[in-house]
């Protein structure tokens, strides 16, 4: 038999337990993923983009139905139809961006940031017809001497065909649809501030504030204040607080906006913008640029606004589209259309951690495949880092951040393993 | 002459006085029906690591003994197997609570060392069978392979000593039913962490040994 302090020997050897570190895991399952997209459109209503407006509005309604197309073909009957769209559901998360679509212009004098018409959301009927009702009738500039293509056979309520004809417009705009002219100077940067000011509860102070900036003489121009406290939430649904904000720019021109003189980095305006703490993912089509960040096209459009507005593209990791073809001339906006669609699909190129890792400890993987560390390859027109693919650790946010081609695709997997450096925050069930 | 036969016969009729016969006095000598001096055994063996919180290992262990003595032997034991998660292991992974235990899993070893068998007996089984088996106690030292849990995490060869409990439960002539406790005892480094840690896997098998014939002047 054996003796009590034998067998109590054995069960401490036996039962000891090994010493393991905790590591964290974020990005379990695919809930980091966030399919909610708020797009903001800020649509420059110069007389200079008649031609532009129309390629939108005619190309909008096949963008939206191939975002559609998986819910529209889905049925709500029985288990075997909740199986099935699960299926689709893991398969083509495009079906299911959960999005909203606002319009201003970039005409801050006369809109300051003041949405155009309501804000159109998935599942509301006609989605297309009205947002391009308010894309035609409010952010568009008809100027007196524009002559639209007519369509005698049109009858009012008809979809909108390849051409944006003038019984189309008079059928949804009514007959006086001539004006929405905007003002010369295009401020996209100031109208979306102002924009996001009117969609939340508590902006920041600067949204109430005169703009106050020293001219190229050293004279100080003051700006009075556009918006004031009363037009807190006069956006009510352009922003939702857990989705990406997508700001779509359409302008042939460059950013002007008051608080920045001439200057190509916004820096002003990447401060106000962090003050809403949102996650913003920025599209320009617009004018493109020679590798020197010089206009490709000539026209009106000045180097240093351009550059502008890609440095917005560049830091949140979206998409410049030329808003010209090869000769100069305006584009099919179906192919732009359609990278904005890629975008809303794969939104996500960042993961928070939860805690600030030990360096040296994290893995990636995606899919279940290790990802490798992206290393710095050189710096950009911005003098910004570049990365090759992979992974790299940002302290700003503490958070992963995806380079090119390691970007995962919406259906992936993501976890990010790694030793937290404050240890565990809590105590285990275990 | 009468004398002398009246003296003789009364020696006879006298009880002899051989003294106490004491406990330790008598000896009970334990017939040997299996022999193992120089017979050689070789050994198949299923076993499970039941005792880590956060893995638990199913393996199989493969071992050739030599036997140099009744009591001594000296022996090689290879084994493999994969540590899979436990529920808890799963269960704190989970997005509940997102925290995944840096544990190495068992994938294989190398042991050699010697037995010491001090112990052979003979009990009754449920009052009829009676079953000979003996007791040893091991002694082994090798190497360990062992795999990071948290993918891409490291893989490392740990130096590793191990001491053990079995017995041998002689089912024939040549064969035995064999059980075994170890307690496997290694350092590896951890890549992650990049530091040297302490583990111990402790294994109960169960399997049966195959022993070459004995020499005939042995039983």
């Amino acid at each position: 038999m054996i003796g009590r302090p034998t067998a109590l020997i054995c069960a401490l050897v036996l039962s000891s337990c090994n010493r393991y570190e905790l590591f964290r895991v974020s990005g379990y399952e695919q809930q980091s993923f966030n399919n909610k997209a708020d797009v903001l459109f800020i649509i420059d209503n110069s007389d200079s983009m008649l031609e532009e407006s129309a390629s939108l509005a005619t190309n909008f309604a096949s963008f939206i139905a191939d975002i559609d197309s998986v819910e529209q073909a889905r049925s709500y009957d029985g288990l075997a139809d909740a199986v099935t769209n699960y299926v689709d559901y893991v398969q083509n998360r495009s079906g299911f961006v959960d999005y909203r679509f606002s319009i201003t212009t970039t005409d801050v004098g006369t809109d300051a940031g003041k949405l155009v018409g309501p804000t159109v959301k998935r599942g509301d009927a006609n989605v297309p017809e009205r947002f391009i009702e308010n894309l035609v009738c409010e952010a568009t500039c008809f100027s007196a001497g524009a002559v639209l293509p007519t369509d005698p056979g049109y009858q009012c309520g008809d979809p909108l065909g390849d051409t944006l004809s003038e019984e189309y417009v008079q059928c949804i705009c009514g007959a006086s649809y001539l004006g929405n002219c905007g003002a010369p100077v295009e401020e996209g940067l100031e109208a979306v501030f102002l924009a996001m000011c009117r969609a939340v509860p508590n902006p920041p102070v600067e949204c109430f504030a005169d703009v106050e900036i020293e001219d190229a003489d050293g004279d100080l121009q003051v700006y009075p204040a556009l918006v004031d406290p009363t037009d807190t939430l006069s956006n009510p649904d352009m922003l939702r607080d857990d989705a990406n904000l997508i700001v779509v720019v359409v302008s042939d021109e460059g950013d002007g906006s008051r608080r920045q003189l001439r200057e190509e980095i916004p820096d002003r305006y990447v401060d106000l913008f962090a003050k809403f703490r949102r996650r913003m993912t920025w599209v320009l089509i617009g004018p493109d640029l020679e590798p020197d960040n010089t206009v490709r096209c000539p026209g009106t459009a000045t180097d240093w606004g351009v550059v502008r507005y890609n440095y917005m593209v560049y830091t949140s990791d979206g998409r410049a589209i030329d808003i010209f073809d090869g000769n100069c001339d305006t584009r099919d906006f179906d192919e732009a259309l359609g990278q904005l669609g890629e975008l809303l699909t794969n939104l996500v190129t960042s993961f928070p951690l939860q805690s600030v890792p030990v360096p040296g400890t994290v893995i990636v993987l995606v899919d279940g495949k290790r990802v490798p560390e992206a290393e710095v390859s050189g710096t950009d027109q911005f003098g910004i880092e570049t990365w090759t693919d992979g992974w790299s650790y940002r302290a700003a946010d503490n958070s992963v951040v995806f380079h090119g081609a390691a970007i995962p695709t919406y259906d992936a997997n993501v976890e990010v393993y790694y030793q937290p450096i404050d240890g565990m925050p809590r105590e285990l069930p275990f | 002459m009468l004398l002398s036969l009246l003296l003789t016969t009364a020696r006879a009729a006298e009880p002899v006085d051989i003294g106490i016969i004491r406990d330790e006095d008598i000896t009970v000598v334990q017939k040997l029906l299996y022999p193992k001096t120089g017979r050689s055994e070789i050994g198949l063996a299923a076993g499970w690591m039941p005792f880590d919180a956060y893995l638990t290992t199913p393996n199989g262990q493969l071992s050739y003994t030599q036997h140099t003595s009744e009591v001594l032997a000296i022996g090689l034991v290879a084994g493999g197997g994969y540590g899979f998660k436990t529920k808890a292991y799963q269960q704190m992974e989970g997005p509940a609570i997102g925290v995944a235990p840096y544990a190495y899993r068992y994938l294989g070893s190398v042991l050699a060392g010697v037995e010491w068998s001090p112990i052979y007996a003979k009990l009754n089984w449920n009052g009829g069978r009676v079953m000979h088996f003996d007791v040893y106690a091991a002694g082994r030292g090798g190497v360990t392979l062992e795999q990071s849990v948290i993918p891409s995490g490291g893989t490392g060869i740990g130096p590793t000593v191990s001491p053990g409990v079995g017995g041998r439960f002689f089912l024939g002539d040549n064969t035995a039913l064999k059980v075994e406790l170890r307690d496997d005892l290694l350092f590896e480094f951890r890549k992650l962490t990049d530091s040297w840690e302490f583990k111990q896997n402790a294994n109960v098998t169960l399997g049966l040994a195959f022993l070459s014939k004995a020499k005939k002047e042995s039983r």
